[in-house]
């Protein structure tokens, strides 16, 4: 059941020109969304907030009433809950004027509100091993009890939550777009994981659609939810750089993971690490230092054969790619194998999950 | 006053035999031509006009008819001239009845009496020999061509003045043409030793050439995949004779064939990407059904590069004839069927941007749009879909045409040899009941090709595919049994498009 006072706080958010810092102010001095809702209606507002300009509360006079109405219908209907920032388990910690007052909030895991949240967040367009990596981090952040927050889009948020899922862990998702919107439409699925697996949060009222703005600004929510920031793979310029520069403000610990020189999407990541973020070395560093239970060296979720176990080829191949991406022809002449003994090898590896194949060459894992 | 003629016309690339009959009769003087001729037949009664009164050869102010028999087919073009003035010439009595009996005649002219070259000799003239014709007078720079045929008598026609004579006697017949110097073909400059590495792609163009298998690269630009399937021809089986007249007979009725030499090269056709599915499967309305590009291909290659910038409907067009390697093109009256037994080599980008893959910054979701530009089905008939990374500069250069050549003859006659009693001529053709058979795996390699099947998830067309390319790498090794390692690189040659 919606309490009135998520009603009365989704009717004010929703009310014409109702920044963050105005809501603030007037749940403040009202002493909370309900009171503040009948002080607009019966006009002590005037008194109680007197530097709101007055055109601007007379707006919110003559809408209060449709507004309250439709809000309650529409929370309702949708089982949203409105997070407040006088709630006990608001869970933004800053109070800085640039974060939300209140936050929609649809799913299954509202336990979210109580845990360690870390953020994993990165490039769209991430590499195979930057996808491994988001995936591992977002199981392992899951196995240590920790909520992964990330923002839903393709790529390297998706794997993150993704692993989180897979870990039967809990996340959450940050959106952009209006709640009833799922965005990009290629992850409706995802969108359905992260409800069943925790909560999907956001500012914007229903029916608010994706535009380029909008997602540079949902970035600080993600930076304000959480305890820590974890990047894993970035351009140098990209959203996942505005996280990071948002955590930074709000003093948070950041964590890079460090890329090879020659690829670009580790350009962003390494010169956070120049500019003294913390290198992640290994994902399971980030589940350590966030728990003091004691971590499994490999979320058993995420399944890969020891190498030892593999034949002699397939060790072979797995060893003359080096960690970096290879054609099978540059295999082949690297270690005298033959085509077909190559070709086989590759395919053990693939099938023990130390391999992957993308844009045309061979990923080890 | 009667005189009748032996001709042939083009019909796609088959020959038809045309009586030409003329009719002189008093009356008030005009000339008829009747039979359906085309646009250029019609055009024909001026030229042959011409050309008779510049060779001084008298034109009847008579009613003159000419019937192009039988009636009721179309005929088109402009070879049928010659025909007609000689059957003139006969009415007339300015030739004796007698000099062409038994003789066809084919031939264009020109206004001032001289013969010129036609289109098709080569199936002209095969049709009239079938019918019965023992000597053929043809044009004289078609000769050479002509006498590809063999069982007739060549007689080479430059002018009509000249011709009466030989006819009458009065003039031994003109010696048989100096052939034209061999037309150099993109073959004889390219070699395979000019491309570095590229192993996988490589084995995939030599299984090509051998079993028939349609080849797909994909990679990214300055890869290698255009002069990788250049070269495809240099690899391919030199044409056996029967095979090598069909291609100089489609060739020639295509009017790209004027040398008179045979197409002994398996021949590499190379469309651009704007050409329109009539281009492409043949057509044309009317009598004359030109061909397309896949038939002008037939027993060699067809090259498609940048497949993807193809318009989906000319794509989708190359399935049916891909499956049945004919074409049959149908217009109102009449449907004509022309082969197309043709390996397919496709090139295309992994992308639109079309920068290497380090550097490319397109998204997933833009190239899964610019693969989806492919239709699964067309894929699906590409048995090899490999992938082509750049060679470093420091890759030794590979194997020669020759050397490949060497291996390709080899493999080539284990596979005719095994499917000698079968309906197939390449191991790619093979239909899927006769696979247990004719591509039997030893018992290692079933262990292996189970095993594919279900780490890739081949589907059955898939495992089938697979089969066939691996029997055909084991013709490349000039092995009877199909082994493990076949299997494993068989299936690495059918790459999804990733």
């Amino acid at each position: 059941m919606i309490s009135a006072r998520e009603v009365a706080a989704a009717a004010l958010l929703s009310l014409p020109r109702a920044t963050p810092s105005r809501l603030r102010t007037i749940i403040s001095v009202c002493g909370g969304s309900t009171s503040a809702v009948s002080a607009i209606r019966d006009g002590s507002i005037f008194e109680l907030s007197p530097l709101t300009p007055i055109d601007v509360i007379g707006g919110w006079q003559r809408n209060i009433d449709i507004a309250y109405e439709a809000a309650r219908l529409v929370l309702e209907r949708r089982g949203t809950r409105v997070l407040i920032y006088d709630d006990v388990d608001w869970p933004i910690m800053s109070s800085a004027d640039s974060m939300p007052t209140m936050l929609f909030a649809e799913g299954d895991g509202f336990e979210v509100l109580t845990r360690p949240r870390i953020a994993v967040v990165g490039t769209r367009q991430p590499t195979p091993h930057g996808a491994a990596d988001a995936r591992e981090i977002g199981c392992h952040l899951a196995d240590a009890g920790a909520v992964v927050v990330s923002g839903l889009a393709y790529g390297i948020d998706a794997r993150a939550h993704d692993g989180a899922i897979r870990a039967n862990g809990l996340t959450i998702g940050v959106a952009g777009t209006g709640l009833d919107i799922p965005y990009p439409a290629g992850n409706t699925d995802l969108w359905a994981g992260v409800r069943a697996h925790g909560i999907i949060v956001g500012e914007n009222a229903f029916g608010t659609l994706p535009s380029k703005q909008i997602f540079p600004v949902r970035n600080r929510i993600i930076a304000g939810l959480v305890s820590a920031v974890v990047i894993v793979e970035a351009a140098a310029r990209g959203g996942a750089m505005h996280t990071a520069k948002a955590a930074l403000a709000l003093g948070l610990p950041i964590y890079a993971v460090p890329g090879s020189r020659r690829n670009p999407m580790a350009e962003g990541c390494n010169q956070l690490i120049a500019d003294g973020a913390i290198p992640l070395i290994d994902p399971v560093d980030i589940a350590l230092a966030i728990s003091n239970a004691s971590v499994s060296c490999r979320p058993v979720t995420l399944k890969q054969t020891a190498l030892c176990a593999l034949t002699s080829d397939a060790r072979t191949v797995f060893l003359a790619l080096g960690g970096e991406p290879a054609s099978l022809e540059q295999v082949v002449s690297r270690t005298n194998l033959a085509l077909a003994e190559a070709a086989g090898a590759t395919r053990e590896l693939e099938r023990a999950g130390r391999l992957t194949r993308s844009r045309g060459r061979l990923w080890p894992m | 006053m009667l005189a009748a003629v032996q001709s042939a016309n083009l019909f796609g690339i088959e020959g038809r035999t045309v009586l030409v009959e003329t009719h002189v009769a008093r009356g008030l003087p005009s000339y008829t031509v009747v039979g359906l001729p085309d646009t250029a037949g019609r055009e024909s009664r001026e030229r042959v006009r011409a050309a008779i009164q510049s060779s001084d050869l008298g034109w009847p102010a008579q009613r003159i008819t000419v019937n192009l028999a039988p009636a009721t087919m179309r005929k088109s073009g402009s070879g049928l001239e010659l025909a007609i003035a000689l059957s003139l010439l006969v009415a007339t009595s300015t030739v004796p009845d007698s000099a062409l009996d038994g003789v066809g005649v084919l031939g264009e002219l020109g206004l001032d009496g001289g013969v010129r070259a036609i289109d098709g000799t080569l199936a002209l003239v095969d049709v009239l020999a079938r019918s019965g014709v023992t000597r053929v007078i043809v044009p004289f720079d078609n000769a050479a061509e002509a006498a590809l045929v063999g069982s007739v008598e060549v007689l080479p026609a430059r002018n009509l003045t000249e011709l009466r004579a030989c006819l009458k006697a009065e003039l031994p017949w003109p010696e048989m043409p100096q052939p034209l110097p061999r037309p150099l073909e993109n073959s004889d400059q390219l070699d395979l030793s000019e491309i570095r590495g590229l192993l996988v792609a490589r084995t995939a163009l030599a299984v090509a050439a051998v079993g028939g298998h349609h080849v797909l690269f994909t990679g990214e630009p300055g890869a290698g995949k255009t002069m990788l399937a250049r070269r495809l021809p240099t690899i391919m089986v030199p044409l056996e004779l029967k095979a090598a007249l069909e291609v100089t007979r489609i060739h020639s009725a295509s009017g790209l064939n004027r040398s008179g030499w045979l197409i002994e090269n398996p021949p590499l056709r190379a469309p651009h990407h704007s050409s329109s599915v009539a281009a492409l499967i043949g057509g044309g309305s009317g009598a004359h059904i030109r061909t397309g590009e896949i038939t002008r291909a037939h027993r060699g290659a067809l090259f498609l590069d940048e497949i993807a910038e193809f318009a989906p409907t000319v794509l989708d067009a190359l399935r049916q004839p891909l499956e049945e390697r004919v074409v049959r093109i149908c217009r109102s009256g009449h449907t004509v069927e022309l082969p197309a037994d043709f390996i397919l080599v496709a090139c295309c980008n992994p992308c639109p941007c079309g920068r290497s893959d380090i550097q490319c910054r397109c998204s997933d979701l833009v190239r899964d749009r610019f693969r989806r530009r492919l239709s699964a089905p067309l894929l699906d008939r590409f048995d090899l879909r490999v992938r082509v990374n750049a060679p470093s500069p420091d890759e030794p250069p590979g194997a020669s045409s020759a050397e490949t050549l060497d291996r390709v003859l080899v493999a080539s006659e284990r596979q005719a040899y095994r499917l000698r009693d079968s309906p197939w001529r390449r191991n790619a053709h093979i239909g899927a009941r006769a696979l247990p058979d004719l591509c039997s795996l030893s018992a290692l390699a079933r262990l292996r090709f189970l095993e594919i099947c279900r780490d890739l998830r081949l589907s059955g067309r898939g495992a089938a595919c697979v089969q066939r390319v691996a029997r055909t790498l084991a013709d490349l090794d000039d092995l009877a049994a199909i082994g493990d390692a076949h299997v494993e690189i068989a299936a690495g040659l059918r790459e999804d498009l990733a």
